[in-house]
């Protein structure tokens, strides 16, 4: 079980080392289209710069779901949490996957699929003039998000799992919640010394 | 009570119980909204026709292609990238050589950089964290009180949420309607007199309490290049402020253009300083990732949660709760306020700015407050927004679970306890409660600076 978990986990993590590059594209695209809006005429080159934005923003945010939940990097209110036994957090994590995560976003994957066919359905282009033609793309990422988060769902369930059964088996860690005191930082504090970055955590 | 108002009252108790559960907040926050929306949906007492829970998907649709949300990404990578470049050490070097001698010389130099920092990047954490490991271990070392060093930390390293460009301000004007560049420049003044307040404190604590901030006589003789190396550490991020807060101010780039241009710029004063290996570039590629994909997925949570509450009625039965109260609009701002700032002991700014703000917004507009605007569009709304901003920067900072003293606590000496850091983030509090006061009674400290950028 630990097994399918990891082979999920470590997908979508692979998934998120590419997706971030996202943003250095999306931070190139925002100079080039300054630089064409500001110093020369190709107002049409920069309009398909700007909708090109919008779409790789778009897949940040809602590949990031599902890469922000198998990194452990959701934001916890663990004041009170943090004192209660280790057992009971693993079955709040389980009761949590399974009626809050996965229901939530398996409403939002249902709604999302007529969402999405009826842009494809009229061929929905975007109303900027110049735009790119196609909006069902941008809107397909809501069900494509949903099913990477369904996935995450799926392997911290069968971990979690796992680790009620074998409760002295502590070699991996991730656990929910314990990195911190309070609310659990996320991974804005980078590494213990200035300098660079810790490796991605596993 | 009405059906309504047993339903907010229901939804609001059920989140705050999940959320101590431990589970991650943004997953609560849907997972309460689903619930209540299929209550809602079986309850005889509602109309169907306003419990439509597919809007959720066209909120996320939205959210996922709002040109002013995408500003956070590059205000995150810009962050990153800006505290892995070494500005921040060179600046400390160079300016405790010359503040150093100084009395409480050391602490000021922390809240200088804190202001710089803040002004060129939208995150804090990674602020505290650096600020505490470069003056830390010297403040400790030339005696300082624990208190005194890890307050000034602590509130030096949280000013990057207020002063711009900030990830907060940006998510606030989204909720609220306003212009992004509007809250932008709004803040720059409440940030400057609350880093006054800060440094005026540090100045008197050390005239009458020298105990606490010691001055060390092992410093080098003041000589010509000191000056040079404190000019050369300051003008990269002095660039970088012009480049962002500048071309905002005058027009020339939206705040989204300007995040792009200023990540770009970050990643350039990294490359220039041989800080970018590709392995850390990488590494701060997949850091700011987690930071964008933690925020996004609060915002759709938080967006469910404040649709469904919405079509349960819950804008009708907060806005009669205040309503009824029938208070002086200073008292009602001042109640406002106070439930924010206790919110902030308990949950953090994202949560409290989606969605306390929208719940809000219809309670100031009704107020009807008239202050000086010079023009400006939606006036009360960036005052007030400011004003919870301010009240939210406190909540960094506020025991037991500011984020802040966690950030801080995680790189301290062993020595160093906990309530030190409690100790010592007190005095900054109550000089931010002052600045929330000041704010209050000159709204044109918001209002003017923007005002200037439509030329009124």
């Amino acid at each position: 079980m630990r097994r399918i978990a990891d082979i999920i986990d470590s997908g979508i993590r692979r998934f998120g080392a590419v997706a971030g590059w996202a943003a250095v594209l999306l931070m190139i695209l925002i100079v080039v289209q300054v630089i064409l809006t500001n110093f020369t005429d190709f107002t049409h080159l920069s309009v398909i710069a700007f909708e090109l934005q919008l779409h790789l923003y778009a897949a940040m945010v809602l590949g990031g779901v599902a890469y922000a939940h198998v990194t452990n990097s959701q934001v916890r209110v663990d004041l009170l949490a943090s004192r209660i036994p280790r057992r009971a957090r693993h079955i709040i994590e389980l009761l949590g996957v399974l009626f809050i995560m996965l229901p939530f976003y398996g409403l939002l994957f249902v709604y999302s699929l007529p969402f999405v066919h009826d842009s494809f359905a009229i061929k929905e282009s975007s109303d900027a003039p110049g735009g790119l033609p196609y909006l069902w793309v941008v809107k397909s990422f809501i069900p494509i998000g949903c099913v990477l988060v369904y996935l995450a769902g799926v392997s911290t369930f069968l971990r979690t799992i796992h680790r009620l059964r074998h409760a002295d088996d502590e070699t991996d860690d991730g656990e929910p919640g314990e990195k911190h005191g309070g609310l659990q930082a996320p991974d804005l504090v980078i590494g213990d010394k200035p300098g660079p970055v810790t490796e991605d955590r596993q | 009570m009405s059906i309504e108002a047993v339903m907010v009252v229901a939804m609001f108790v059920t989140l705050v119980v999940l959320l101590f559960t431990g589970y991650p907040v943004a997953y609560v926050l849907g997972g309460v909204a689903m619930i209540f929306g299929v209550v809602a949906i079986v309850h005889p007492a509602y109309n169907l026709n306003f419990i439509k829970l597919s809007t959720a998907v066209e909120n996320i649709h939205r959210l996922s292609i709002s040109p002013n949300l995408l500003a956070l990404p590059m205000f995150i990578f810009m962050g990153v990238m800006l505290e892995q470049s070494g500005v921040a050490e060179r600046m400390m070097v160079a300016m405790q050589k010359l503040f150093g001698r100084l009395r409480g010389g050391l602490a000021l130099t922390v809240t200088l950089i804190g202001v710089l920092l803040a002004a060129s990047t939208g995150i804090i954490g990674a602020s505290v964290v650096l600020l505490g490991m470069m003056s830390l271990p010297v403040m400790l070392k030339q005696g300082y009180s624990k208190a005194l060093a890890t307050g000034v930390v602590c509130s030096a390293g949280s000013l990057g949420i207020l002063i711009p460009p900030s990830i907060m301000l940006v998510i606030m004007a989204d909720n609220l309607g306003v212009s992004v560049g509007d809250l932008f420049l709004g803040a720059v003044f409440p940030g400057l007199v609350l880093a006054t307040f800060y440094v005026t404190y540090i100045i008197v604590l050390g005239l009458i309490k020298p105990s606490m901030a010691p001055i060390s006589d092992d410093y080098e003789p003041l000589r010509p290049a000191i000056f040079v190396e404190l000019f050369w550490s300051i003008v990269p991020p002095a660039v970088l402020i012009v480049l962002v807060l500048g071309s905002i101010l005058r027009g020339y780039a939206t705040p989204t253009e300007a995040s792009g241009v200023g990540a770009m710029g970050a990643t350039i004063i990294a490359l220039a300083n041989r800080k970018l290996s590709s392995g850390v570039f990488q590494q701060i590629v997949v850091a700011s990732l987690k930071t964008t994909a933690f925020i996004t997925t609060i915002l759709i949570g938080a967006k469910f949660f404040s649709q469904v509450l919405r079509q349960v009625g819950g804008d009708e039965v907060i806005a009669q709760a205040f309503g009824g109260l029938n208070l002086d609009r200073y008292v009602m701002l001042a109640v406002l306020i106070l439930i924010v700032f206790l919110l902030g002991f308990v949950l953090d700014w994202i949560e409290i700015t989606l969605i306390a703000l929208p719940l809000f917004k219809p309670v100031v507009l009704a107020l009807g407050f008239e202050i000086n605007g010079f023009g400006l569009d939606n006036a009360v709304l960036v005052w007030f927004a400011l004003l919870v901003a301010i009240a939210l920067q406190t909540s960094f900072l506020s025991p037991p679970v500011g984020f802040a003293l966690f950030y801080l606590k995680g790189v301290c000496p062993p020595e160093v306890k906990l309530t030190d850091i409690y100790k010592g983030v007190i005095p900054f509090i109550i000089l931010q409660l002052a600045t929330l006061l000041v704010v209050v009674k000159w709204p044109e400290l918001v209002t003017w600076l923007p005002s200037v950028k439509y030329g009124h």
